[in-house]
């Protein structure tokens, strides 16, 4: 039950740009255990799409994989050729992709484009595949006379309906999930995720949901990683993040999205910019935007330490975290930092 | 002046479109100080220093691309022939892209009944076919530049026509036009002032390719023997040496006007192309 | 109702979902119908363009060198003496019934003179659209798969260049080159003189004839190719960058299926739109091609005939070039909205 799918140690990915080498993903160490989802979230540039794309090998052409491990039920990813990568594609990990507006093949109707996905990976024949489809289409609520329609025939959240079908075509063990609900309106956001999260309990897939929304996150993960700069800068069991964040920035993040529940607070922003990642600055890549750095936070980056069982976080003020919490809460502390 | 600068950046950073450039304000030059640059008049028959006629010579140190069958010095033709040329090109480039960027903008921007009849039209003349139109409007009219102008000016605007009617469409849906509408501006007002501006790149691609397309068809209509009698053109020239029936012992005649016009063409293709990158920035290098 | 679940991909004629067969339908009944619109003005814009000639109009149609009697006739047939309205009725009705007159060169009808020379002109610009679009399409895709590489840029230049070169010239060069010089092929003409035709089939399926089309069929293509190889080139850099590329890719697919399969087949749409403009464009090269060439199609004869002052021949060559543009235009059209199921057709 707790077999571990996926475990990430220490990934490194470097992309190689006109103005020098940009550290996208620098020491990135994450697992996903069987039928557990794990929530990589941060903002823009943070580097959690390209760590779960690496998982597929689906990077650019200036990337590569500098260092680290990507186990898949122990198989070492980035050791293996090309071809190898392509064989476990979709069979044991496929994706749902940001956006199915262009996700989808314009000229092909949407039941070819899932067959091909399968007749890919298994030797079956086209009639088994569409039998397939059709028992896919039913599961995702999609009906079956579809098939033989095209991309453009369909509403945006019906062809994430597609993807989604698509992507559990072949049972995979792990589905990647990138954003795949920014491009929607709230109401079939709401649905979607829904969907997801019983599509992948019926079937026993791990995902990881890649997002930059808290509130995405807290409706159907069970682990979180929250990235910045391309590191880890916290990880752990969802209720441990929520109720008991311990990074800095974790707490600006969750202070940033609003809530239904609870009192009207005004939302505080994290202010300042991501840094440069090619050529970031020494020390805590947080620092110029935390309210409690002190001078360790220069000198040295912090190291990954335990705080409970599964709950782990790189900062260097621990010991004072409480005071820390209650600072977070309130938008003074936030706003210091701009006059700085 | 933003957009100005980054249009010079660009344009910079396509090495074939400097060269285009560069090619072209050669030839412009050239065409400028032609009559001293050439060496002598090019439709005088020339004689060698012994005395005798200079029939079909070679180059040489008098004859830099050597003569034709009736003497005549193909350098200076060359040189001289830039004149026509570049004339053909520019005008026409200039009145097809006025006439093509007017109705396009027209077209696009009002719709209905306007549009219905302004593509109609557009679709006819696409249904004409270019060169066997100019050949028979100048054997018709008869053969003069002026003509020949006119023949290419009456269709050559059509292409620019229905791609900036197509860019005016979409430019049309986007919010700033919404908002200088609700800003009281009028229609001429928000065609020249807020639309216009956006598909100049565009626009900008066709001229090149219409400077182009109008040299070449300039030169075709004169090497069928239709080219303006009075002047010298590099067509003219290749028809000269056509009727000969050169081609197989005098080369230097048939190979310089030709490589001149492709030349010019050539850089009218490349500038085309540099404004390309600019109007559609997915196509740059990343 | 069980429903057949059919692999469709390139057929969408085939799915019977939805009423695309039915407005498919009424949109080439309509673009029929503006062909016809476009063929009338074309016919009376050249009405009126061979009435402009400065001098005597009737110059244009009776041939000054037939006796006077004889001149009579044609005035009757073409009913010259009448009011223009009147004439140019007859003229159209002349036009529908495929009367272009009796041509003042050859002293035939103008019908005879032009039909086996149609043929002539459509193999060449057959062949040489095939080659150019066919290497085009396969060189646009491998530029795309190379770009920024020195070959690339090479190829580009080396395209544009011929693409720049007047048609004419290159076809001088290259008779100087390879017919002269070398001696490869015949130096014009469609036919060795002297040749024995004994059918139809023989006349344009020989070696003598394959020999005489190789040069100007390659000269014309050199000349049209770099058009398909732009378009296709660009088409494939943007198709490159769309999402479902990439999705091919997680898929699991080779990069080749992804290649071919995803990225050729959308780049193919804007290709079939450029053959449509491609066709008025090479035709005014097999004008030239043609001329240089000697080779016996309506091109050369349309020009030879405005030479010979046969002005009934001059009328129905450019008449029948503009039908043949039109109609292609239509036919590219048509094949754009089999091939992307995207187009509506209102």
């Amino acid at each position: 039950m707790n077999e571990t799918i996926l475990s990430v140690k220490d990934l490194k990915i470097y992309y190689a740009t006109k103005r020098g080498l940009l550290k996208a993903v620098d020491g990135v160490t994450f697992s996903v255990a069987k039928s557990q989802n794990l929530g990589l979230v941060g903002e823009s540039g943070c580097g959690k799409t390209t760590a779960a794309k690496s998982i597929l090998r689906l990077l650019p052409e200036n990337a590569s994989i500098a260092g680290g491990e990507i186990l898949l039920k122990g198989r070492d990813l980035t050791k293996l050729p090309l071809e190898e990568v392509r064989r476990l594609r979709w069979q044991e990990v496929s994706m749902i992709p940001q956006s199915a507006m262009n996700a989808l093949d314009p000229v092909y109707t949407v039941g070819e484009q899932i067959v091909e996905a399968i007749k890919a990976h298994s030797p079956v024949t086209r009639k088994e595949a569409m039998e397939r489809v059709n028992y896919l289409f039913d599961l995702v609520g999609i009906s079956p006379e579809r098939i033989n329609d095209y991309p453009h025939q369909f509403s945006g959240g019906m062809k994430q309906r597609v993807t989604i079908a698509m992507a559990l075509a072949l049972n995979p063990s792990l589905i990647l999930a990138d954003e795949p609900t920014t491009a929607l309106d709230v109401i079939v956001q709401a649905q979607i995720l829904k969907r997801i999260r019983e599509l992948q309990e019926a079937i026993g897939s791990s995902m990881i949901m890649v997002t930059h929304d808290m509130s995405v996150i807290s409706e159907t993960c069970d682990h979180v990683a929250v990235m910045y700069a391309g590191k880890v800068a916290e990880s752990g069991p969802i209720k441990a993040i929520f109720e008991e964040a311990c990074h800095p920035y974790t707490l600006g993040l969750r202070n940033a999205f609003p809530s239904i529940f609870g009192e009207a607070k005004r939302l505080i922003s994290i202010p300042g910019t991501p840094p440069n990642l090619i050529s970031p600055p020494t020390g805590c890549l947080f620092r110029p935007r935390c309210p409690f750095a002190v001078e360790i936070c220069s000198a040295r980056e912090p190291a990954m330490v335990e705080v409970s069982s599964g709950h782990r976080v790189a900062c260097h003020r621990i010991d004072k975290i409480d005071e820390i919490r209650e600072m977070a809460a309130m938008e003074e502390t936030w706003s210091r930092i701009q006059a700085v | 002046m933003n957009a100005l600068r980054e249009h010079f950046e660009i344009l910079m950073k396509d090495r074939l479109g400097m060269i285009g450039m560069a090619i072209l304000i050669s030839f412009v030059l050239i065409a400028i100080f032609a009559p001293y640059i050439a060496p002598y008049d090019p439709m005088e028959s020339q004689y060698r220093p012994d005395g005798s006629f200079a029939r079909m010579d070679p180059p040489s140190r008098e004859f830099i691309f050597g003569t034709t069958r009736m003497g005549r010095d193909v350098f200076s033709q060359v040189i001289i022939g830039s004149r026509v040329a570049l004339i053909v090109g520019i005008v026409s480039a200039i009145a097809s892209t006025l006439i093509g960027v007017n109705v396009g903008l027209i077209s696009g921007y009002y719709g209905g009944r306007i549009d219905n009849f302004l593509m109609r039209l557009t679709d006819i003349v696409y249904g004409v076919p270019f060169l066997p139109f100019v050949i028979i409007l100048v054997a018709i009219l008869g053969p003069s530049l002026g003509n020949t102008l006119l023949a290419i000016i009456l269709i050559s605007w059509r292409t620019t026509a229905r791609v900036i009617r197509s860019q005016v469409l979409t430019l049309k849906q986007r919010v700033f036009i919404e908002a200088a509408r609700v800003s009281g501006a009028g229609n001429l007002r928000i065609i020249y002032r807020h639309i216009m501006p956006n598909i100049v790149p565009m626009a900008l691609v066709y001229t090149a390719m219409n400077l182009s397309t109008a040299i070449l068809t300039e030169a075709s209509v004169s090497f069928l023997g239709y080219g303006d009698p009075l002047l010298v053109s590099w067509g003219k020239t290749l028809h000269m040496a056509y009727v000969a029936q050169a081609i197989y012992d005098a080369w230097w005649w048939v190979v310089p006007p030709g490589l001149a016009i492709t030349l010019l063409v050539l850089s009218g293709f490349f500038i085309s192309r540099a404004y390309e990158e600019i109007a559609n920035p997915r196509l740059r290098e990343r | 109702m069980a429903r057949r679940v059919t692999p469709a991909g390139l057929g969408s004629l085939r799915s019977w979902k939805g009423d695309k067969p039915a407005r498919m339908w009424s949109y080439i009944i309509n673009r029929l119908f503006q062909m016809l619109v476009t063929l009338l003005v074309l016919s009376t814009l050249i009405f009126f363009l061979f009435r402009i000639l400065p001098g005597d109009p009737l110059s244009m149609f009776i041939d000054a060198a037939l006796p006077v009697e004889a001149q009579e006739v044609v005035m009757k047939q073409f009913g010259l003496d009448k009011p223009l309205w009147q004439q140019y009725i007859t003229y159209m009705s002349n036009l529908f019934r495929g009367e272009f007159g009796v041509s003042f060169h050859y002293r035939q009808p103008v019908i005879e003179i032009i039909g086996e020379k149609v043929w002539s002109t459509a193999i060449l610009m057959g062949a040489a659209l095939l080659i150019a679009f066919a290497v085009g399409v396969l060189g646009g895709a491998i530029m795309a798969w190379i770009r920024g590489s020195k070959i690339e840029i090479f190829g580009t230049a080396l395209a544009l260049f011929f693409r720049s070169a007047p048609v004419f010239w290159t076809g001088m060069v290259v008779l100087l080159i390879f017919s002269y010089r070398l001696g490869w092929f015949p130096a014009g003409g469609m036919r060795s003189v002297g040749t024995e035709v004994l059918s139809n089939w023989d006349k344009f399926v020989s070696l003598d004839f394959l020999h005489h089309l190789v040069l100007p069929a390659l000269t014309a293509a050199l000349y049209y190719i770099a058009t398909p190889l732009l378009v296709m080139r660009t088409a494939m850099i943007e198709v490159m960058n769309d999402d479902f590329i990439e999705m091919a890719r997680a898929k699991g697919l080779s990069e080749w299926k992804v290649l071919t399969r995803h990225a050729m087949r959308n780049s193919l749409l804007p290709v079939v739109t450029v053959l449509c403009l491609m066709v008025g464009f090479a035709i005014g090269g097999q004008v030239l091609v043609e001329t240089v060439f000697r080779w016996p199609g309506l091109g050369r004869e349309m020009v030879a005939a405005i030479q010979r002052n046969d002005y009934p021949v001059a009328q129905a060559t450019f008449f029948l070039m503009g039908i043949l543009v039109i109609f292609l235009n239509l036919v590219a059209d048509l094949l754009y909205g089999i091939l992307d199921p995207r187009v509506t057709y209102d």
